[in-house]
């Protein structure tokens, strides 16, 4: 039963604190790295800004664009010679420049992304358990071989093109035209419902992540014990989950009372310009040269 | 001079603007309105002076000793400053972390060093104060609006900072709670507290307030002077665009 407020200000409130003894300052780690999220957050939406702005690929029709990069990305994930893979790469670039996309944080991103990746994947490829064959260098237990540099270089060029080219996309076409232009193409509503889902979620996490840091730091006054660090982390990230999932689920209601499920429908839909027609063509061509490419190469 | 703030300008990332040339200072004591409409960047100014972000132009000094990023990172001056400043967020949802309300209220005092006994018995006589004993182990982001806004003002309260800086506090709570807040801010700023209020309902501000700032929606400060005579300034209200729209067009 809620009790009514009382007026009784204790002592300890009507007198200044004691003097309390400072620790050792608190580690940045955590409020730097969320800073640093958000900041690539803030960068999503200013190419949410180059989605809007309309220049080069981002005024293709999203349906012809849908095709075009996706043929892409199958180019790139079965392409066998590296001339077609660095046309490919290239072909991304090229639409890159066209939307007036900012070179330097796309690229940032894409090396990002592709160096994240060749750790997990491409330097295990490149060891000798994974790929025998002549040793290029050890260290200690770890043999690198030849052939395993070459398949984890492949494999490393080919996801940083994919990535390049997923980017792009991403970044030329507003996510709401990306869901209907995959639901016009016959992707199950079911995924595209999941992937909205995902999306909103991933921005609610990470809007919540920066005002639980900040909050943090408007009462933290020194630093953590490396224990009490770790507890926080753990309960921290829970709540963190539940936080947002509680905030998800307010803004599906809001969903609800405005209309029902947001419905992936497309915010732009212009009829096929010349301009989609040869982008295309120019797309599917390099999807047939690169299946093409692996019946004559061994790459 | 508890804050000294030269020329301060602020706008964020994106390159929206929000502050422009605050020239200010305010003392010990002071009981401080910042009033402004939507958009003028009460908020914001209120995040600089609780040290969560910093001027992108022009300085702002605590206690006499500047206060940016780095300055704070020193151990002392951070002790100094994060336990005689609090500060209330305007989303209360924002600003609550804990698993249990009880341990929100907790993690201030705690964090302050004091030992258990009085970390726990700040925590009953805030609760207490509140009226929110039976909410104690409930996870706050489970809560009411209003319960929210108590329990956020409760973990800041526990620290007994000399400076309390509150965004909207009488927004979302129920009669009897607002004149409760009402009367507590007195009796705090009577035991020499300062409080600093950001809000844009005119009707409280004589009764919470002996100095008033307007902040316009060019984000300038274009008032700095007692509450009596800003309220009585009717023009310059309007030209912050915090008058209801029948008086504005009179
Ligand atoms: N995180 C942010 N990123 C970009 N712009 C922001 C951000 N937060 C606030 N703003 C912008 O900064 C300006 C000032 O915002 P602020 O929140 O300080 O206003 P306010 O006076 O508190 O308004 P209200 O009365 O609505 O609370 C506004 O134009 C707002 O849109
Ligand atoms: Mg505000």
């Amino acid at each position: 039963m809620p009790l009514a407020p009382s007026l009784a200000v204790p002592d300890w409130m009507r007198t200044p604190n004691p003097v309390v003894a400072s620790g050792r300052a608190p580690s940045r780690w955590l409020n730097q790295t969320v800073a640093k999220i958000r900041r690539t957050y803030a960068r999503t939406i200013a190419f949410e800004s180059v989605a809007r702005a309309r220049h080069g690929v981002s005024q293709m029709n999203p349906v012809a664009k849908a095709i075009s990069f996706l043929s892409l990305l199958v180019a790139a994930s079965v392409v066998r010679s590296p001339e077609v893979l660095a046309a490919v790469a290239g072909l991304g670039l090229v639409s890159a420049l066209s939307a007036r996309m900012p070179l330097i944080s796309l690229l940032s991103r894409v090396v990002g992304s592709a160096a994240f990746f060749g750790l997990v994947l491409a330097i295990p490829v490149a060891t000798a358990w994974v790929t025998p064959g002549i040793e290029a260098a050890r260290l200690g237990e770890i043999a690198v071989t030849w052939p395993g540099l070459e398949r984890g270089g492949c494999l490393l060029a080919r996801l940083a093109t994919a990535i390049l080219i997923a980017s792009v996309w991403q970044s030329t076409t507003r996510w709401n035209d990306i869901l209907g232009s995959l639901a016009r193409l016959g992707v199950p509503e079911i995924f595209i419902t999941m992937a909205q889902m995902t999306y909103r979620f991933l921005f609610i996490l990470l809007e919540t992540l920066g005002d639980m840091t900040q909050a943090r730091e408007a009462r933290q006054i020194s630093g953590y014990r490396a224990q009490g660090s770790r507890a926080y982390a753990g309960a921290g990230s829970a709540i963190l989950f539940a936080k947002s999932a509680t905030t998800a689920h307010e803004v599906q209601m809001a969903i609800e009372a405005r209309g029902g499920m947001a419905k992936s429908v497309l915010l732009r839909n212009p009829g096929w310009s010349k301009t989609d027609f040869v982008v295309l063509a120019v797309c599917l061509t390099f999807l047939v040269l690169s299946i093409a490419s692996g019946v004559t190469h061994a790459f | 001079m508890l804050f000294e703030l030269r020329d301060v300008a602020f706008h964020y990332e994106d390159g929206t603007p929000a502050l422009n040339g605050i020239d200010a200072s305010i003392a010990a004591g002071d009981r401080l309105v910042i009033l402004g409409a939507n958009g003028s960047g009460k908020s914001t100014l209120l995040r600089i002076l609780a040290g969560l972000e910093f001027p992108t132009g022009g300085s702002i000094r605590w206690d006499g000793t500047d206060l940016s990023e780095k300055s704070l990172r020193d151990a002392s001056l951070r002790t100094d400053f994060r336990t005689r400043v609090g500060f209330v967020f305007q989303n209360a949802d924002a600003q609550l972390f804990n698993a249990t309300v009880q341990e929100e209220i907790e993690f201030g005092p705690r964090q302050m060093g004091l030992r258990e006994p009085e970390v726990r018995e700040r925590t009953t006589d805030i609760m207490r104060m509140l009226g929110i004993q039976h909410l104690a182990e409930r996870p706050p982001f489970r809560l009411s609006g209003g319960e929210k806004r108590k329990v956020a003002m409760a973990s800041v309260l526990s620290m007994n900072p000399d400076v309390i800086l509150m965004d909207e506090p009488f927004l979302g709570l129920d009669p009897r709670s607002q004149s409760w807040l009402l009367k507590t801010l007195q009796i705090l700023s009577a035991s020499g507290k300062t409080t600093i209020l950001a809000t844009h309902t005119l009707d409280l501000v004589p009764q919470v307030s002996d100095r008033t700032w307007v902040l316009d929606e060019t984000h300038h400060l274009i008032a700095d002077a007692a509450s009596v005579d800003v309220l009585r300034d009717l023009g310059r209200l309007r030209r912050a665009n915090l008058t209801a729209l029948e008086e504005a067009t009179v």
